[in-house]
Formats: C-alpha cells, sequence, structure tokens
C-alpha cells in the first residue's frame, strides 16, 4: 500500500492552539508508526518583555501566559518574590490562596473532560462537563469578578475576601455540583461504551512516564506520585487533609478517573478551607523594591508541576525570571503514546495531556 | 531538606567531589564553574532518582550562569554552572527530563550542548539567527502574527508614509 505522511495541524487538532503533528503510518495505513511535532507557532518572547516590566506589573503579565492555569502564573510568581523579600505571607491568604487554585482545578479539569466527550462525539455528555464547569464559572464570577483571569493574587496576600454570602454562595455551588461528578465517575468506571472507546488508548507506561518526568495528572495515571501539594507543600496545604490519585494504566481512561477523582478531593479541600479559614488580614502592605536575591518555588497547576525561578539584583525589575509549565514536560510522551494507536485518536491523546500551547511557548 | 542535605554532601565526600550544597529559602543550592565535577554530580543525582524540572540560563557579564533546578525527593536542589565559552555537556543522556529546557537555552543564548542526542531548536524557526534574547525582533517579523504578505504590505506601507 502506498505510504503516505499524514499532516494534522497547525491549527484544530484537539483545542484551538497550533500545533502541527507529522504522522508516519505503518503498512495498515490506519495506525502510527511514529509522530514528530513541530511548535513554536505562539513563541511570544513573554520571558523577555517580563524583564522590562516591574515586580508589580508582572503579576498582570504572569496572568496572561494561560487562561486555565492563569491563576497558577501570578501564584508562584508572587512565591517567589515572597521568598527573595522574605515576606511571611498571612494565613488567611494562604487558606484563600488554596481556596483559588482548587476551584480552577474543577474548572479546569472539567473542560478537559468535555473536550475528551468531544472527541469521542458524545454530546451529550459533553453537554453535561460543560454544564457543571459553567457552575464553577459562575462561582468564579461571583468572588474575583471574571471567569478565568481572577487577578487573586498580589505580593503578600490576596486580593479577595469572603464574606458570609459568598462563603454560602460557595458551599451551595459544591453541594449542588457533587452528585453530578459522583455520576460522571460512575460512568467512566462502569459505562462499557466509554470504557471501550477510551482504555488501552495512548498508553504511556510507569517507566517511561519516570524517565521523561512527566507531571500532573499524567503523571499520576501513570502510577508516578509527585503531586507537589503533598510533596513539597506550600500555601495552607500542609494543613488540609486530601489523597493524590492514582492509577497504573496509563491510558487515556486512566487520566480521565484521575482528573474525575482530583475534582472529589478539590470539593473536599474548598470545603477544609472554608471550615478552617482563619481571621485576620488578607495581605500585607510591602514595598514593591525586591531586594537582590534569587528563588525557586512551584505549586501543582490542573496540568501538574509549575515551577518559577526568580533572580533580582536589588532594582524595581527581575534580573532573570523563567517559568517552566506542565504541558513542556508531558509534550515528549506524546511519541511513546500515540505509536499503534489509529490515526483518529490522535486529538483525543493529544487532549488527554492536557496540553497549553500558550503556556508552553510563552 | 536537612537530611537530603547531608546525604548529597557526604555522597559527594565519597566520590572527592569538592562540591557541596547549601540551604537557601526551602531548597539546597551548590555552584561550580568545573563542569566535570557537575557532571560527576548530576549522575549521582541521577542515582538518587532525581528529576531535571527546568534549567534557568542568563548572561553574566561577558560568559553564561545555568541554574539547573532538579526535584529530589520533593526537595529543588539548585546547582548553578558557570560557562565561559558557550558550551556545555549535555546532561540529556543521564535526564531525559532535561532535553527541551537544554535545546530552549541553547536556541535563545547560542550555547552549544556537547553529546546532546537531538540538538535540534525547540521553538525558534532554523532562519532565525542564535543567541536571539540578545538582539531585538519586532514581534511581527518573529511569529505568525504577520498573515499574510498582503497584510503585512499594508503595515509597512503605513509605516513609510508616517515617517516620511
Amino acid at each position: 500500500m502506498d505510504k503516505t505522511t499524514v499532516i494534522l495541524g497547525p491549527f484544530d487538532v484537539a483545542l484551538e492552539e497550533p500545533v502541527y503533528f507529522k504522522i508516519e503510518p505503518n503498512d495498515d495505513a490506519r495506525t502510527i508508526k511514529s509522530v514528530d511535532m513541530v511548535n513554536g507557532f505562539v513563541h511570544r518572547g513573554i520571558e523577555s518583555i517580563v524583564l522590562q516590566k516591574n515586580f508589580l506589573q508582572n503579576l498582570i503579565i504572569t496572568e496572561k501566559v494561560c487562561a486555565l492555569c492563569s491563576n497558577n502564573h501570578p501564584f508562584t510568581y508572587c512565591m517567589a518574590v515572597e521568598k527573595i523579600a522574605r515576606i511571611d505571607v498571612p494565613m488567611r491568604a494562604q487558606y484563600l490562596r488554596v481556596l483559588t487554585d482548587e476551584i480552577k482545578r474543577i474548572a479546569s479539569h472539567l473542560f478537559n473532560l468535555g473536550m475528551l466527550s468531544h472527541l469521542i462525539h458524545d454530546g451529550a455528555l459533553m453537554r453535561d462537563f460543560l454544564e457543571t464547569r459553567e457552575a464553577f464559572q459562575d462561582l468564579k464570577e461571583r468572588i474575583w469578578g471574571n471567569r478565568m483571569d481572577l487577578s487573586a493574587n498580589t505580593i503578600g496576600g490576596v486580593k479577595f475576601d469572603l464574606d458570609p454570602t459568598l462563603i454560602t454562595a460557595i458551599q451551595t455551588t459544591l453541594d449542588q455540583n457533587e452528585e453530578a461528578i459522583k455520576r460522571f465517575i460512575e460512568r467512566f468506571e462502569h459505562d462499557e461504551m466509554l470504557i471501550k472507546r477510551l482504555k488501552g488508548v495512548g498508553v504511556l507506561p510507569h517507566e517511561d512516564a519516570l524517565k521523561l518526568g512527566v507531571v500532573g495528572p499524567v503523571a499520576r495515571a501513570s502510577g508516578v506520585d509527585n503531586d507537589v501539594r503533598k510533596h513539597a507543600p506550600y500555601a495552607a496545604y500542609a494543613s488540609l487533609d486530601f489523597k493524590v490519585i492514582l492509577k497504573q494504566d496509563g491510558d487515556v481512561l486512566s487520566r480521565a478517573l484521575v482528573r474525575l477523582y482530583e475534582i472529589v478531593e478539590s470539593i473536599a479541600l474548598v470545603r477544609q478551607v472554608l471550615n478552617a479559614l482563619p481571621q485576620g488580614e488578607i495581605a500585607l502592605h510591602v514595598k514593591t523594591i525586591v531586594p537582590e536575591g534569587e528563588a525557586v518555588s512551584r505549586t501543582e497547576a490542573p496540568r501538574g508541576e509549575l515551577v518559577y525561578y526568580l533572580k533580582s539584583n536589588g532594582t524595581r525589575k527581575p534580573e532573570r525570571m523563567k517559568w517552566r509549565v506542565p504541558t513542556y514536560m508531558n509534550w515528549e510522551a506524546l511519541k511513546i503514546m500515540m505509536p499503534n494507536n489509529t490515526i483518529e485518536d490522535v486529538a483525543l491523546i493529544f487532549n488527554s495531556i492536557d496540553p497549553c500551547i500558550s503556556c508552553t511557548e510563552r | 531538606m536537612h537530611i537530603l542535605e547531608k546525604t548529597l554532601n557526604d555522597s559527594l565526600t565519597a566520590h572527592n567531589n569538592p562540591l557541596r550544597f547549601t540551604p537557601h529559602y526551602d531548597s539546597l543550592w551548590c555552584e561550580t564553574d568545573d563542569q566535570t565535577l557537575f557532571l560527576a554530580l548530576a549522575e549521582l543525582l541521577r542515582r538518587m532518582e532525581a528529576r531535571v524540572c527546568m534549567i534557568s540560563a542568563y548572561a553574566k557579564d561577558e560568559a553564561h550562569e545555568l541554574v539547573y533546578h532538579f526535584d529530589c525527593g520533593g526537595v529543588m536542589a539548585n546547582v548553578k554552572v558557570y560557562v565561559a565559552d558557550r558550551c556545555v555537556f549535555s546532561i540529556t543522556p543521564l535526564f531525559k527530563s532535561a532535553d527541551w529546557t537544554e535545546r530552549e537555552l541553547s536556541e535563545i543564548y547560542g550555547i552549544t550542548l556537547q553529546n546532546h542526542p537531538n540538538p535540534q531548536r525547540l521553538f525558534l524557526d532554523d532562519s532565525i539567527d542564535r543567541s536571539v534574547l540578545d538582539e531585538y525582533y519586532s514581534l511581527s517579523s518573529m511569529m505568525n502574527g504577520r498573515v499574510s504578505e498582503t497584510l503585512w504590505n499594508k503595515v509597512k506601507a503605513q509605516k513609510e508614509a508616517r515617517h516620511g
């Protein structure tokens, strides 16, 4: 049979971000022999731009790196600044940072699962996922005044507080949607059609996951336990009780299940935050001049470990600022996941790493 | 963190490696300008099942500094390496997780990677010069924002009209 290299992309492979797949098929002309990816379409040089802005302006820039992880970027950046400036963030702010991150995680995971449903042409399931997500989008709008970029963090704390009305709104949203999450889990655990479609697709074995250093739900679905919230706790996570979700099969189904069970854990975390929310200040009033020094900080974004390096020379602007996003580590795993799967599953497997091209290329 | 610091420093001593880690904030730091010692340290970290989280590079005077960020059992072990000649040994043969971050620092700062298994450009097109962070490029000439020649010609025409 005549062999033709299949080109997918650069647009609309799974999401509306550009990446370009060059796929060499096997002799059967329907399964994948090897895959190469070309990227760099949205490299904007943001790491250079931040060196021209002061430390407060960079709060805005970092929030714009990515939409779905938009809270983690300024959050992790603030942690690095606070380390260099030796700022002890008030405990109430630490708890509020956890609350923000977990609500973002719930919405982000639901979006990824909605896209999964879209890619397997299950419109009803997609609608259910996105309707559930909409409740959390509405909640974000109510608390922070925005549905994506929340602008929750500032150097030395957070910019928002919760009053009894907002606390009730959060509790109501959790109560109203918890059953829906459990129903999703029930379907992904027992629906034969769904399991048949997703099980064994895009497998990343445990050894490869370790070797590649993959992070987030991609790692945990292959049995690699590297959740930053547990292994290098930050904010208030050390005081909160939650499980790291691990699966062993490393396929698309496992990655979906990890995200679903993580939503359950996130709901429990938000409830714990509301129950244990300390009284006190939400932010310290600090000067924006950061002393000379360097620091590394990291958080567990919805897609996995996000790392920031910050070096200050005592001026109002950073001397060097670098960050590494989860997709950056997970991308190479696609070369292990895709071979011998059908070409029609490229988008499904790609979506299962919850890719963010905008984040990765900066 | 202090347990890891002791474990690492004891292992370095046992291997006659003079490098030492010291705690700073919540992570460990170490500095060297000897790449052979750094490679020996990287081998030690590999045996301890560390992974490369990121490598931060920046120009310093006429040279470069590379900060290797390893996760070792939940603690960040940072190793700063001074590079005077724009040439560095790759650690990707030891850590597959270093692949992308090494290629990125190579394309941005023009640092040559020795013994890298796949030293291709990561993000930037081959037509763009090395060390691009040292130079100014307008965004529209650097990325696909320049949608078509038709649009670009209009932008250029307006610019020329404005500046005579």
